[in-house]
Parts: structure tokens; sequence; C-alpha cells
């Protein structure tokens, strides 16, 4: 990474060739991530054509699928023929669903923002704003309380916390839906269906944003509270400054740079709790049909999301450090 | 012999069908029990919960469960299996053996008509049998394809099966889940594996296909042309995919969905006393398998496992009762043998039988040579397993006690099976095993020779039996029950002293649904063809 301090404000400096390279260097990561993948995938125990055929059948039947799959050439060829047609934008064809990997994927890719785009708003504004509260007054009892709450809401595992959630909200008190992104028996009308959704998609998002929640607020308030005692907020205070704008424009913006590489870094973690609360609350997104793919054996589907999900933390990575430009002015590209 | 609805003159069959279903009603008092129908009430949306996503719908290609589940209600078989195990007219109106099996004739539904408007004709079944089901539907395939000499379509409405020896129990195998009959005209000169039709089914069952959201729900609307006049009842039935068994119960209990064909035996007590919920017992594993029955495969590779004593210790050692109580939570029963209790008629009366005897157990080992070396083990069994690792652990804990130390890996169900099956990677194995309506569907492959192959339900024992297999075939070649009886008898006795794999428990589920929900054939996988449900 070409990042460096200079002690001249040049915001943005060099930044086309910057990204460019950056592109350049996540193409190779994305094949060395596809390789490994793939190599993973074919060395794991299961075979994908017993899936297809159900119980019985014979060696002739389970030869014919495997050759018209494809999956009777040698790995080598296998993976050559695999990266031809991925260089064409041709991701395969899914085992298990019978149409293109593209297609397959793209249907699930809305869910998935759906539940993933608020789950990070969650995260970052009320993991914000707690660990504002507790930094600012680090040692006080707010703090104490948000920093056992926060260290309890980073600890319990994703799978626990959404059976929780369900069997208090939705089973107990009957508030909210158990699974599903819709009422099956259907909706009347399309504001009825939007807010149907919302509905479920409370418990997921609460549950998926809980762990990022927690750990943002962590993040949040030490890297506050180490601000706080520094030189530049006495000197801020001393010129008489408010107090709110000590801590706004002193302290939680030069907090922020520590939190925000964390943020993008956490990108490919939830995806992975992605697929977790997906499967927990049936919801039809990436996460699932990664869990799905995963038992069925789905090879091209399974290497299709890896590289969607390779590519995605490259951008994620990408797009934090570039944020670096806003937040800190001294930061140049090269 | 002319026989028409031939079951029907099998009272011994019917009674122990009775019998089981009695059996497990009376394992199953707690549940409440939905009032008997009045006047159906026409209309409605029926949620299913289904617990995988079946990525297709041709069930002609496939045994896969998931498919099954929701093919069932789309195609038509020629038959349909009742709650008694006994073939009832479905697009075939009734059906003759002029010689006692060798070639039957059916007689078709008219005014049928495929979910397209084509109209349905007895070429569809040659057709179906000919070029999908001969050639590709795992079963059948294997069943049928070395007997059947040909199908013929003589008239629109007649099919005629020739058979190269007699073959008695070809109604019970013609269901629409072992024999779905697919249109000809969208199937033809195509690769029916790649046919688009497979991802939007065309059948002549009670409903069409509607809608397919990957990952959510597949919704099937009623079949107004649907030839049986006055059904289905309802307007459509929509398959909600909840993997997780304790999801589907939490969703039923809140009104998300109507009806969980399997709900998981731990959950029970809960859903006793939940309200507004109806629980009714089943034979069936939820998507129209019959008469299941779990069982410990033996790798006879292994010298160790070749030998009858071996396995013998392992069947006195084994606790099958504590499996039952405590994994099947006293769902089910203790197995008597290869063939499950639905088929009292061919369980042999006398056949030998394992009490939990750890002594004898011990003693059979040492006659088999099988010492404890130097005090310790005897020897080092690799058991690899998929699902739930309590039965594994309480067989491992079983066979600690007789020296036979269990490495137990669990692998999630296709890597388990292609492990046992496939690679005879695992010296012991887990496996379900359903004898479906009728034992000749369910009970040879797993022990005749010409089935020794390296295929999930295979023969994975490597048992080879000339009597056996020659009973096999004398039980399968008549209609006349007696001789059916005494073949499957002897074949009972046979296994139960060879022992190529023990019989641990039968399976018997409860299905879970709202008291709003009346008339559901549990145990059939076309489960809404009569089903309704109050407003």
């Amino acid at each position: 990474m070409d990042r460096q301090l200079t002690t001249t404000p040049r915001p943005g400096g060099q930044l086309g060739g910057y990204v460019l390279r950056r592109l350049g260097f996540a193409a190779v990561l994305v094949l060395v991530a596809l390789t490994i993948d793939f190599v993973l995938i074919h060395a794991a125990p299961g075979d994908p054509v017993t899936l297809l055929a159900g119980e019985g059948g014979d060696p002739a039947y389970y030869a014919r699928i495997r050759s018209e799959l494809g999956l009777d050439l040698p790995l080598g060829e296998q993976y050559l023929r695999y990266l031809g047609s991925a260089a064409h934008g041709d991701l395969g064809y899914s085992i298990a669903y019978r149409q293109p990997v593209v297609e397959v994927i793209g249907a699930r890719f809305g869910p998935t923002l759906l539940l993933m785009v608020p789950a990070l708003l969650l995260a970052v504004t009320v993991g914000g704003w707690l660990g504002v509260a507790a930094g600012r007054r680090a040692g006080s009892r707010a703090d104490e309380l948000i920093s056992a709450g926060t260290l309890v809401g980073s600890s319990v595992p994703s799978f626990w916390v959404g059976q929780l959630l369900v069997i208090v909200f939705a089973v107990g008190l009957g508030w909210l839906p158990v699974q599903g992104m819709s009422d099956p028996h259907g909706s009347t009308s399309t504001a009825a269906h939007v807010l149907d959704v919302a509905h479920h998609l409370v418990l997921p998002v609460l549950t998926l944003a809980l762990f990022q929640l927690a750990l943002i607020a962590r993040l949040v308030r030490s890297s506050l509270a180490e601000v706080l005692v520094q030189d530049h907020i006495r000197m801020a205070r001393a010129k008489g400054l408010g107090p709110r704008t000590v801590l706004y424009r002193h302290g939680v913006r030069n907090a922020l740079l520590p939190v925000t590489t964390v943020i993008g870094s956490q990108f490919g973690a939830l995806i992975a709790g992605a697929v977790l609360v997906e499967t927990i609350f049936s919801w039809p997104g990436l996460g699932r049909l990664l869990y799905d793919s995963t038992l069925a054996r789905d090879y091209p589907v399974l290497l299709g999301l890896f590289a969607l999900v390779s590519v995605a933390v490259v951008i994620a990575n990408l797009v934090t450090d570039l944020s670096y430009a806003a937040l800190d002015p001294r930061v140049e590209y090269r | 012999m002319t026989a028409r609805r031939p079951t029907r003159a099998r009272p011994a069959r019917l009674a122990a069908a009775l019998l089981a279903l009695g059996m497990v009603l009376a394992a199953c008092s707690g549940g409440t029990t939905a009032p008997p129908a009045a006047n159906p009430r026409q209309g409605g949306t029926l949620v299913i919960a289904a617990s995988t996503d079946p990525g297709q719908f041709n069930d002609g290609i496939s045994t896969a469960g998931g498919t099954r589940l929701i093919a069932g209600n789309i195609f038509s078989g020629l038959t349909q299996i009742d709650e008694n195990l006994t073939a009832q007219p479905d697009l075939a109106t009734s059906w003759e053996t002029p010689d006692n099996g060798l070639t039957w004739t059916f007689h078709l539904a008219t005014g049928v008509t495929w979910h397209d408007g084509q109209p349905f004709s007895s070429a569809d079944v040659k057709f179906t049998f000919d070029e999908i089901l001969l050639k590709y539907h795992p079963t059948t395939k294997a069943g049928l394809s070395g007997i059947l000499d040909r199908v013929d379509a003589p008239d629109a409405n007649t099919v005629v099966f020739h058979f190269k020896r007699p073959y008695g129990p070809l109604p019970l195998r013609l269901g629409n889940i072992d024999a779905p009959i697919l249109p000809q005209h969208l199937y033809q000169g195509t690769d029916p594996l790649k046919n688009p039709a497979n991802q939007k089914p065309v059948g002549t069952g009670p409903f069409k296909f509607g809608d397919y959201q990957p990952g959510s729900k597949i919704t099937l609307v009623r079949n107004e042309s649907y030839f049986k006049a006055g059904l289905p009842h309802l307007d459509s039935v929509v398959f909600s995919i909840i993997p997780q068994s304790t999801q589907q119960v939490a969703a039923l209990q809140r009104g998300e969905i109507d009806y969980v064909p399997v709900a998981a035996p731990a959950l029970l007590d809960q859903l006793r006393s939940a309200p507004n919920i109806t629980l009714k017992p089943t034979v069936a594993n939820g998507n129209g398998a019959l008469n299941c029955q779990n069982l410990l495969t033996f790798n006879t590779q292994n010298p160790a496992l070749a030998k009858p004593e071996v396995r013998q210790a392992i069947a006195y050692a084994v606790d099958r009762q504590r499996i039952l109580d405590q994994v099947q939570f006293g769902q089910g029963a203790v197995s008597k043998g290869p063939i499950a209790s639905a088929f009292a008629w061919a369980q042999a009366p006398g056949a030998p039988a394992y009490p939990r005897d750890v002594a004898k157990a011990n003693a059979l080992l040492d006659q088999a040579g099988l010492a404890r070396v130097g005090g310790g083990n005897r020897a080092t069994l690799k058991m690899i397993v998929s699902g739930d690792p309590r039965q594994s652990s309480i067989i491992a804990e079983n066979l600690g006690e007789i020296g036979i130390a269990v490495d137990v890996q669990v692998l999630d169900g296709n890597a388990a099976n292609n492990a046992v099956f496939v690679s005879h990677t695992a010296d012991l194995g887990s496996w379900g095993s359903c004898n479906a309506a009728d034992p000749d569907i369910g009970v040879p492959p797993l022990y005749s020779t010409s089935n020794i192959q390296d295929v999930v339900g295979g023969n994975v024992a490597r048992y080879s039996n000339p009597q056996l297999d020659a009973l096999f075939v004398q039980a399968a070649s008549t209609t006349d029950q007696a001789a059916r009886a005494k073949a499957y008898q002897e074949a009972d006795t046979i296994l139960l002293r060879d022992l190529p794999y023990w019989w641990l428990t039968e399976q018997r589920n409860v299905s879970a649904f709202s008291t709003k929900v009346h008339d559901i054939a549990n145990w059939s996988a076309d489960p809404a063809e009569r089903a309704w449900i109050d407003s």
C-alpha cells in the first residue's frame, strides 16, 4: 500500500494512478483466491452427482450425469475451462438450480443488500454514538455500562442471539416474524408488501448488526478516550472552544481514523455473519445460497460466490483507504 | 386372474397396516385431533414447510426428497398410495392382470389435460417409462428395467405393461413418487436433465406450478381443470423453505406456516402444549417415502466385520431401546429386522433376535478370534455419520463395552453417504432405508447381489446370497399373498441370521399443522389434493 503521511496537505493527490494500481493488484488477488477456492472445494469430501441422482441409481447413471456436468474431466482442465469462461463473464451453470450461475447469484443479491446495508448503518450510527457516549467520560458509570454491554455484544455468537430473539420476540411476544423475507400467505398491496418486508427485516438486521455495533462502540470508545487526553484537545479547550466543538471537531474526527480501517476490514466478517443469519432466519440471500450450495456441492455457484466476495472485500478495502483522505487531510496517495 | 385394486384382496396386509397405524396413533395420543370434515371450504392458501430448496421440480429424474415434496403435487401417477398402503386410482381408473402379473393392463381416466391445456393420453405414459423413468429414475430403473419387457399403448386410454416374468406389486410402484407421468410434448427429443420444464413443470396433478423464488418459496396454484371433480379445494399451496426444524415449528406456532410434514421429535412436547396445533402420526418421512428404518452399515471389506459372529456381537451390544428413547424421543419402535412392521405379514415369526446382551457379545468376539490385545481393545472401527451425533455416540459407547473402539466422524449428509457407499472409507455408517409401499420396492436393493455397486443406497455390505436373491424374485413374481409372505419370511430369517446390516429403529414421524387445516394426506407426496382450510 502506497499510503504516505506528509506534512503538506494534498488531499487526493495522484488518486487516479493509485486506484488503477490497486485495481490491478485486486485482479491478481481475486485470481489467487479463486484458485485456492477451486482446489479447496474439490478437495472437500462429497459429490454433487450422488445428490442429484438421489438414492439408488447405478454407476452408469452417475457417469452420465458426471459427464454432462463436465465433472469427469481432469481437475486441471476443469480449472482452465472455468477460468476461460469466467474471463468472458460466464460463471458456468449451477448444478443444483440448473440455471446460469450469474442468474442464480443475481437473484440473491438484493435480499442480502437489504439485510447488510441497514445492519451496517445501524452498527455505525448506534455503535458510534455509544462509543462517543462512553469515551467522552471514560471511567464514568455510563462508560462502565456501555463497555460491559458491548463486551457481551461482541462475545455472543450470532446464531445464539438469533435464536434468542426469535424465542422472545417472535414465539413469546408474537411481535415479529420467525423467518423469511415476507409472509408466505401473500400481501394485498405493494405498500403492505413493503411494510411486511420491513417487519421481517427487524430480527435478522438486529442479529447481524449486534456484533459489529458492539465492536465499533468499543473501538470508538477506546480511540476517543485516547484522543481526549492529548495536548491538542487541552489547547482547544484553552482557546475557549465550546465542549461540543472540542468533542466532535477535535476529538471524534481524530478518533474515527482507526475505526474506519476496522469497519472496512470487517466487510468480510459481515458477509460471514450473513451466512449464519440468513440460515437462521431463512432469508433468501447470498449467505443462504452459500450454505445451500455448500451442502449441494454446487461447485460453480460456490466459485461464483467466492469470486463475488473476493471482489467485494477488495473494493471495501479500497474505499476504506480512499476515505482516509476525506477524514485526514494529511494523507496523500501515490 | 383379474385384480382390480388388487391389494384390497389382501386382508392380512391391511390388518397389519391398520395395526401399525393404531400403534402410531397410540404413541402420539397427546396431540389434539382436527374435527372430521363436514363441508370442505373452497379457497385459501396452505403454507407448507420445506426443509430444502429443490432447485428443480422433475422427480422423474431424481429421488431427492426436496424435489419430491413439491413435484408430488404437480405430477400424477397411474396409481395413488393411500394411508393403508394400498394402490388407489389416479391417472388409471382401473387395472387388471389376466396372467398373474405377467401382463398388466391399465385403463386411464378420460378428459385429462396437462396444465398447459394439451390432452393427456397413453402415449405420455409410454414415453415417460421408455424415455425418462427406465433411463433416469434411480429406483424405478433399478427395480423395473431388468424385468419389464415393454410398455404398449394400444389406444389412447389403455397402457399395457409386458413383463419378462410375472411381477405382482406393480400397482404399488406406480404412484407419483416412483412413477410420475411427464408430458411427452415437452420432453420428447430433449435432454431430460436440461429441459427447461424441470424449472417450470407441467403436470396433470391438482396444483399447477406458479412461481419459484429460490431460497424463499415455491407457489403452486389450483388446477382448475383437474380431472377429479371438485378437487382441489385450495386456491394455492406455498412451500416456504425453512432449513431449521426449530424455525419450522416456531413459524407454525406463530401462524406463519400451516403444515410441518415432520416435526422434530425433540419439539413434540412443546407442540403438544401449544394451542391450535394438530399432531398426526405418519409412517412417511415428510416427502412420501414410507416405512423407513435406521440401520447400521458394515464395511465387510474390513476382515473383522466380514465375520458374521462379529456383526452378531455388535447386534447384541447396541442398546437400541436407548437410541429409540434418547434420539427419537420414543417416536417409532425398535426394529425387528429388514422388513418394517407395517408388513408384519412378511416378517418371520421365529427369526433370530438379538436382545442386548454384553456377555454374549463378548463371547461371540472371543469365538471369532478377536481377542483383547493386552487387556485393551479388540479392534478400532471408523464410523462416519451425518446429522444428529447422539446415535453414533450411543453406539460408540456400547461397542466400547465389548472392546471395540469406535472413532466417530461427523460429516454432512452427502460427504457421509459417499464415504459409506461410494469410497467405502468408513467401517460403520448409518443409513435410513425405506421399505416404501411394498417390501419389493424398498427391501431388495440393500441385499441383492445385482445391486453390489458403489452407489448411495446400494448393497454396501456386498452381501451375496443366491438363495436370498431367488426368494426376492419369488416374492415379486406372484400376486398370491400367501406365497409372497412365505418367501419374505424365509428371506427375513436368512438376513437376521447373516446380519449384513444391523437394523436399529423404525421411524415413525409426527406431522404438525394448524387446527384450521383439514384432510391433509400426511403420508403422501401429494398431501394437499383433498386438503382444505378454515377461513
